[in-house]
């Protein structure tokens, strides 16, 4: 008996220990081999974090990483600036990865390898020298609309390329196909996927100017690498939503290492005189600085242009695609501390007509968050996420798919923007559970929540009831995803004061929109409660 | 009598001033095109590329190399190629181009259909830069050449540089000149 007890237990531990097991954590760090000193890491750095990706950046000129043991690796960008790779063993490095079924993504100038041949064609890619040093007589015969010319197009001069074409068509996807004189059989493809990588010839991918600065994608950046690393349906940690809403988090930053005190003493007039504290972000790297505002020289910039040309720079990274929290970062010059006041002024009345969550001084550890959260795929169209500190937000991109409300856990709620389903998870719910479903769209069985200016935690909910902590700054303005003409009444319970009861009913989408006082005390209770027979 | 001189002389800053006005007065002022371009890259830092092109056209219609370059690159940027080919043109013959922006000139030239054009350009290039083309320059240069039915214009290069080189690829270059049949006269 006790034998048949210990085996059953042995069983049911085998049993339990499986789940875990079956759960496969996603792949998120991106190896990118770069010229030390060259702007392509700082180019192909945005567009992964946009996918979810952490880069880890090496210097082509040294030794590559040890592939071995690790686990974490999604995929390699090779971007060379001037050909020159290190390690005298880059192309059995390569040739490794392809083996391991990492895919090897190629761009800029071609590596200065012996065996250039064998190295293209472990990717899939047929190289052939070509010594024709133009291209007037190139003709585009074959291109991606969605991906080629995305921030400007080639106009008809196309940069020198060498003659790369797919080894086996079938298995490789053409993005930009050239033919030279009208020969078909006079064809390259500069810009390729296979099935073991990808390859963007030099100036492809990106236009440089010949003094170098501003850059422009000739390709969509995040399609190219979604295509190229294999990026599927995953959820990606997101760092510019909550709750939502986008994050507004403005800061103070010194323009150089030495106005780091002038930058500090700033925010301190702003917040004490000004009625508007910003906190100082000095953290190396978090801020690009342009080269004018390093010489202390925006001034002059300020007077002529105003700062709508920062602002409006931030409002494009909302179009299309969410890419950046409203964060903009004042720089600070010793010299010219005046004008921060004006600045400031301009961001917040920028700001207030703009849905936004104000986030400052919590964009820092939502930024670690990204760093640290592991992402389990579990069966079918969900994932457990692990270890997110305080990022809170998941992001789907381009899916039809919807929450699966009942297999989902810790889940507050969803709603789309631009191209994106962003996922708003419980804060008190440190391992959240996120199921998506293929089948037509249905009232959530319980209130979800679409958009909110306050923090919303500790969420418990039933069809008829939802009841949650609220974190209240200032007026809250939130919206609810219900059953259509479902009535609810709204109680919300400040820490200090009476308790405050409003009624509304859903309208024909379910969505239930309001805005609440300012509460005294910071945080309050407030409940959603469902109730029937019409009325107010 | 005595009061001449007095008149004179009180007279005198008058006489200076006057001719000073003649001389410096009468002179268009006319900020350098340093400082001129400087706004035309504020603008263009501002994402009002229109006008950092419009302004940097402005300074450039004497024919300064400096501001052309801006110029040329400023529609670079705001991917004005049309712009850009006739203002690299523009450069070119000022005479003050550099090799590259020679090059620049004849690739947007032949991209755009202009090939006697591109082909003047490069024969320039070549004379201008004798010591410094290269095997790609020779490369595009016999493309041009021979597209515009002028292989003879190129042939010269081609030999000199196969003889300072030895390469293959120049050899092959020259053959291909050598079998190109001389155009028809008229």
């Amino acid at each position: 008996m006790r034998v048949f007890a210990f085996l059953f237990i042995l069983i049911a531990a085998l049993g339990s220990s499986t789940v875990p097991a079956r759960a496969e954590e996603e792949r998120r760090t991106v190896l990118l081999i770069a010229d030390a000193g060259a702007d392509t890491a700082a180019l192909a750095t945005p567009p992964l974090t946009q996918l979810g990706m952490l880069v880890e950046t090496h210097d082509a000129g040294g030794s590559l990483p040890e592939l071995g043991g690790r686990d974490d690796v999604r995929g390699i960008v090779v971007w060379l600036t001037t050909g020159q790779v290190g390690d005298p063993f880059f192309a059995d490095w390569v040739r490794d990865a392809v083996r391991r079924d990492v895919p090897v993504v190629m761009m800029g100038a071609l590596p200065e390898v012996e065996d250039r041949f064998g190295l293209f064609l472990s990717l899939g890619l047929l190289y052939s020298y070509d010594d024709r040093a133009y291209s007037y007589d190139m003709r585009v015969v074959d291109w991606d609309e969605a991906l080629i010319g995305f921030e400007r197009r080639f106009d008809r001069l196309f940069p020198d390329a060498p003659v790369m074409r797919p080894l086996d068509a079938a298995q490789a996807r053409s993005l930009l196909v050239l033919e030279r004189r009208g020969n078909a059989a006079d064809r390259t493809h500069p810009v390729i996927v296979t099935r073991k990588g990808a390859y963007a010839a030099e100036s492809y991918a990106v236009w440089t100017p010949p003094g170098g600065g501003a850059h422009r994608w000739m390709i969509d950046p995040v399609a190219w690498f979604r295509a190229a690393l294999r990026i599927g349906t995953m959820p990606v940690p997101d760092i510019t939503t909550l709750n939502g809403r986008r994050i507004f988090a403005p800061a103070i930053a010194p323009a150089r290492p030495a106005d780091a005190e002038a930058a500090a003493s700033a925010a301190f007039a702003l917040g004490r005189t000004h009625a508007m504290p910003l906190p100082v972000r000095t953290a190396p790297g978090t801020v690009q600085v342009p080269p004018a505002a390093q010489d202390c020289h925006d001034r002059l910039r300020a007077r002529l242009l105003g700062y709508g040309g920062p602002l409006g720079a931030l409002d494009e990274t909302e179009a299309a695609r969410r890419t950046d929290a409203f964060a903009p970062s004042l720089l600070t010059c010793a010299a010219e501390r005046d004008l921060l006041v004006p600045a400031a002024a301009a961001v917040f009345d920028a700001a207030a007509p703009l849905p936004l969550t104000d986030r400052r001084g919590d964009l820092d550890a939502i930024e670690a968050g990204f760093r640290t959260v592991r992402i389990d795929r579990l069966a079918g169209f969900a994932w457990r996420i692990r270890e997110r500190g305080a990022l809170q937000t998941l992001r789907f991109d381009d899916t039809g798919m919807h929450v699966d409300w009942k297999a989902s856990q810790g889940v507050l709620g969803a709603a789309r923007a631009f191209d994106g389903l962003y996922i708003a998870l419980d804060p008190d719910d440190p391992e959240a559970v996120v199921a998506l479903t293929q089948a037509p769209w249905a009232p959530p069985p319980f209130p979800v929540l679409v958009e909110s200016r306050w923090s919303v935690f500790g969420l418990m909910r039933t069809g008829e009831r939802a009841s949650m902590t609220v974190e209240a700054e200032g007026g809250g303005a939130m919206a609810w995803q219900t059953e259509p003409g479902s009535h609810w009444e709204i109680r919300l319970a400040p820490k200090a004061g009476g308790l405050l009861r409003y009624r509304i009913t859903a309208d024909g989408d379910g969505v239930i929109a309001f805005g609440l006082p300012e509460v005294s005390g910071g945080r309050a209770l407030l409940e959603l409660i469902r109730y029937y027979g019409g009325g107010s | 009598m005595s009061g001449m001189p007095l008149r004179f002389l009180s007279g005198l800053p008058l006489i200076v001033m006057a001719a000073a006005l003649l001389v410096l007065g009468l002179q268009r002022v006319q900020p350098r095109a340093v400082a001129a371009v400087s706004l035309a890259d504020l603008l263009a830092v501002d994402g009002r590329l229109d006008d950092a092109v419009a302004w940097a056209d402005l300074r450039a219609r004497d024919g300064d190399a400096f501001a052309l370059r801006r110029l040329a690159d400023l529609a670079d940027l705001d991917g004005d190629t049309a712009k850009r080919a006739t203002t690299l043109q523009r450069l070119v013959r000022t005479g003050k181009a550099t090799l590259a922006e020679h090059v620049e000139a004849a690739r947007a030239m032949a991209a755009a259909g202009a090939l006697k054009d591109a082909l003047t350009i490069l024969y320039n290039a070549d004379i201008r830069f004798t010591n410094e083309v290269s095997e790609d320059f020779l490369s595009f240069y016999v493309a041009v050449a021979i597209d515009c039915g002028r292989a003879d214009v190129a042939k010269p290069l081609a030999r000199r540089i196969w003889k300072r080189t030895g390469s293959e690829r120049a050899l092959r270059l020259m053959e291909r000149l050598r079998e190109v049949r001389p155009a028809a006269p008229g």
